[in-house]
């Protein structure tokens, strides 16, 4: 074949490296927003299980956040 | 009533932490585990050293099996992952992947039908090698405080983003990626050889029942336990390869440029 | 009333089971469909692989908020 059907630009992160990227950012983020956010709760006195929960949530959208500006064009 | 069964037949029922140990040979030191990682690892010299003896332009058949390997690693993985500068970490990825092949594949090896990668012990001292190496090579061409900045700080976000997404960049990098190395093989190794000795032990545990209906059942007790056999074949082929690509991954990173 | 069977473990890990599902599924759709839109018109891949990586990542966070929280959550029978 002359010609390469499929060019790949010289910088793009191959596959295995973008998924394990996504997933190691993602549980990353969730584990440590969901630590300081459970820590939040027994220093403040909030009811209970609120503070993990926001922590996750705010931990995995910081993530996705983080995935979006590192992989995506 | 599994424990009555249990009393009449005298089988390890229901399989536990401790068959993951076998008896020790010759004092704590040397344990079934310490004389398979030696037969790996000579097994690996002596296949290595004998293809390699006189190389010719027309390769005999281990040589072309040897070669095979070789081309595999240094063109899919380290060529792809890495650009050319990986050529240099080629061979090291191809003893990697031929030792944890080799490793896994002994969990259905008769005589030895355990794998060593299922006590954590052994993936934690691959991963921290791994973990060591891109860690050096990144000091190494960028300078120490230069590749914590391109490794935690992300160019062109507004900086409050900053506050959440540098503990997120850290961990990721240099907690998350040797843990889930070493986790990612133990665990695959280790569900392989716990799924086995249910399908086995669970079917000798079945023949021993007094009903005929049960007795009868153990045959496809037996029958899955050689599809998982087969099944571990393909997990232990496939989790060498991803260690090995993975870690080929971490060092290209490693070594790339600023965008 | 006399107990006649009995179940015991953790019932986290049937939490996090259930919640393996959805994603499971998700993560299967979004892939075959950009395998799919590849196959059907291959310049469209550089551009579709953007939302890849934005819906796996979306679908995923969902597997991993229930994989964490089995591990985190104390422990009753």
């Amino acid at each position: 074949m002359a010609d390469d059907l499929h060019p790949r630009k010289p910088d793009e992160p191959s596959s295995e490296g973008v998924a394990g990227a996504v997933v190691g950012y993602l549980l990353a983020g969730i584990v440590v927003w969901g630590f300081l956010g459970w820590l939040a709760e027994r220093w403040f006195g909030l009811p209970e299980g609120i503070g993990i929960a926001t922590g996750m949530m705010v931990g995995a959208a910081g993530a996705i956040y983080l995935i979006m500006k590192r992989l995506g064009t | 009533m599994s424990g009555q069964v249990l009393v009449a037949a005298g089988l390890p029922w229901p399989p536990a932490v401790g068959d993951f140990f076998p008896p020790n040979v010759a004092g704590p030191w040397v344990t079934k585990f310490t004389i398979m990682v030696w037969l790996a690892v000579a097994l690996l010299i002596v296949f290595f050293a004998v293809s390699y003896r006189s190389p010719k332009l027309v390769p005999s058949r281990m040589q072309w099996v040897a070669d095979s390997i070789y081309g595999l690693m240094r063109d899919s993985v380290a060529r792809e992952q890495m650009g050319e500068v990986g050529v240099r970490f080629a061979p090291y990825l191809t003893v990697l992947f031929s030792f944890i092949v080799l490793t896994n594949l002994f969990g259905i090896v008769p005589l030895l039908q355990i794998s060593p990668n299922s006590h954590i012990a052994y993936p934690i001292v691959l991963a921290a090698v791994t973990y060591v190496l891109y860690l050096s090579i990144g000091v190494r061409k960028h300078g120490f405080f230069k590749y914590m900045k391109m490794s935690l700080i992300l160019p062109g976000i507004p900086w409050p983003m900053h506050i959440l997404v540098v503990p997120i960049e850290f961990l990721q990098n240099f907690i998350n990626r040797p843990v889930t190395l070493a986790v990612r093989l133990f665990a695959n190794m280790f569900a392989g050889h716990l799924i086995l000795l249910v399908f086995t032990v669970g079917g000798f545990v079945l023949l021993a029942s007094d009903n005929i209906f049960i007795q009868a059942t153990s045959f496809f007790s037996f029958v899955m336990a050689i599809l998982m056999a087969f099944f571990e074949v393909l997990v232990a082929l496939l989790q060498a390869y991803v260690f090995v690509v993975l870690t080929a991954n971490y060092m290209g990173t490693a070594l790339a440029d600023e965008h | 009333m006399s107990v006649l069977a009995e179940i015991s473990g953790n019932i986290n890990s049937i939490g996090y089971g259930l919640a393996a599902i959805g994603p499971g599924i998700g993560v299967a759709i979004v892939f075959a469909s950009y395998i799919q839109s590849s196959a059907r018109q291959p310049e469209s891949a550089g551009f579709n692989r953007t939302w890849l990586v934005l819906g796996f990542a979306l679908v995923e966070a969902l597997a991993l908020f229930g994989l964490v929280l089995a591990f985190a959550l104390p422990s009753g029978s």
